[in-house]
């Protein structure tokens, strides 16, 4: 439920800008990817398993339906307004903000490292039926991802607090890099 | 690799929230949601089309130096960047 309401989205990231200090935001946004992974490992298992013992398609999308005014009526319950009343409102000024060179590379550095590693989303699974995995394997190599996230974004998002935000997403770029070449080099290999 | 996206996405999002003006942060972690997007929206055609044109199902894999280097690179700018103050957008007045 929660999960719909702290899905990646400008709003909801602003709000946890907002509401938690500089060097506390990136665990904070690792914590958000928990749950949303944690949603996204258990959601069709228990809509698999709902639809296998008989239920309905109608009944499940109602139920999920309720599940996110659930969701709404937490985040207008719970989550206060984060934006000061005393903050002038967004205006094309902005532009000037985003042609900066700082917030230019950054987001041209984010747009690159997924050009690559997205194709682990889209690719993997034709890679995977061309070198012998069966649709079963590649669907658990997902659901083991999540649970990784699940299982390990604390304790990594606690070891990178001591590196620099800089340091620790070259890091992860370099291990993201590095695994990508592996599939690479394993389809080599293969052939 | 998912202990990578442990260590990458958290912090370029608190990279971009640090950049951002408190009044545009919004609108700041906006852009830099969609430059993502784009990059997320743009690898599946890359990647099919190296792909097909090369016929070798491993050369999507392996270009991905480059575009590692490429982040590398633009990560040690903006690094460069926020060490002479030059990152912040201007406050109005």
């Amino acid at each position: 439920m929660l999960s719909t309401s702290l899905h990646p989205g400008a709003a909801s990231s602003a709000v946890i800008a907002d509401l938690v200090e500089e060097e506390k935001r990136s665990l904070a946004f690792g914590v958000r990817r928990i749950l949303g992974n944690a949603v996204w490992v258990a959601a069709p298992a228990i809509g698999g398993a709902y639809l296998s013992s008989g239920g309905g398609f109608t009944a499940l999308l109602l139920s999920l339906a309720a599940l996110s005014a659930v969701g709404v009526a937490m985040l207008a319950a719970l989550v206060p307004e984060t934006r000061g009343s005393g903050l002038p409102p967004p205006s094309l000024y902005s532009l000037r903000g985003f042609l900066s060179k700082g917030f230019s590379c950054l987001c041209l550095s984010s747009l690159f490292t997924l050009l690559f590693y997205s194709q682990i989303y889209t690719l993997l699974p034709i890679y995977g039926r061309e070198y012998g995995l069966s649709e079963l394997e590649v669907g658990l190599l997902f659901s083991i991802s999540g649970a990784t996230v699940v299982a390990l974004q604390l304790p990594t998002s606690i070891a990178a607090r001591r590196a620099s935000l800089a340091t620790a997403s070259a890091l992860g770029v370099a291990v993201m890099a590095a695994g990508v070449c592996g599939i690479g080099s394993q389809a080599a290999s293969s052939s | 690799m998912t202990i990578g996206e442990n260590l990458f996405f958290p912090s370029m999002e608190a990279l971009a929230a640090n950049l951002a003006p408190e009044a545009e942060r919004a609108t700041f972690l906006g852009t830099y949601i969609l430059a993502s997007g784009v990059g997320w929206g743009l690898s599946p055609l890359i990647g099919g089309l190296i792909w097909d044109m090369t016929g070798s199902p491993r050369a999507p894999w392996l270009l991905t130096a480059p575009y590692a280097a490429a982040f590398l690179t633009l990560l040690a700018l903006l690094q460069g960047y926020v060490r002479s103050g030059a990152h912040s957008a201007p406050q109005r007045t």
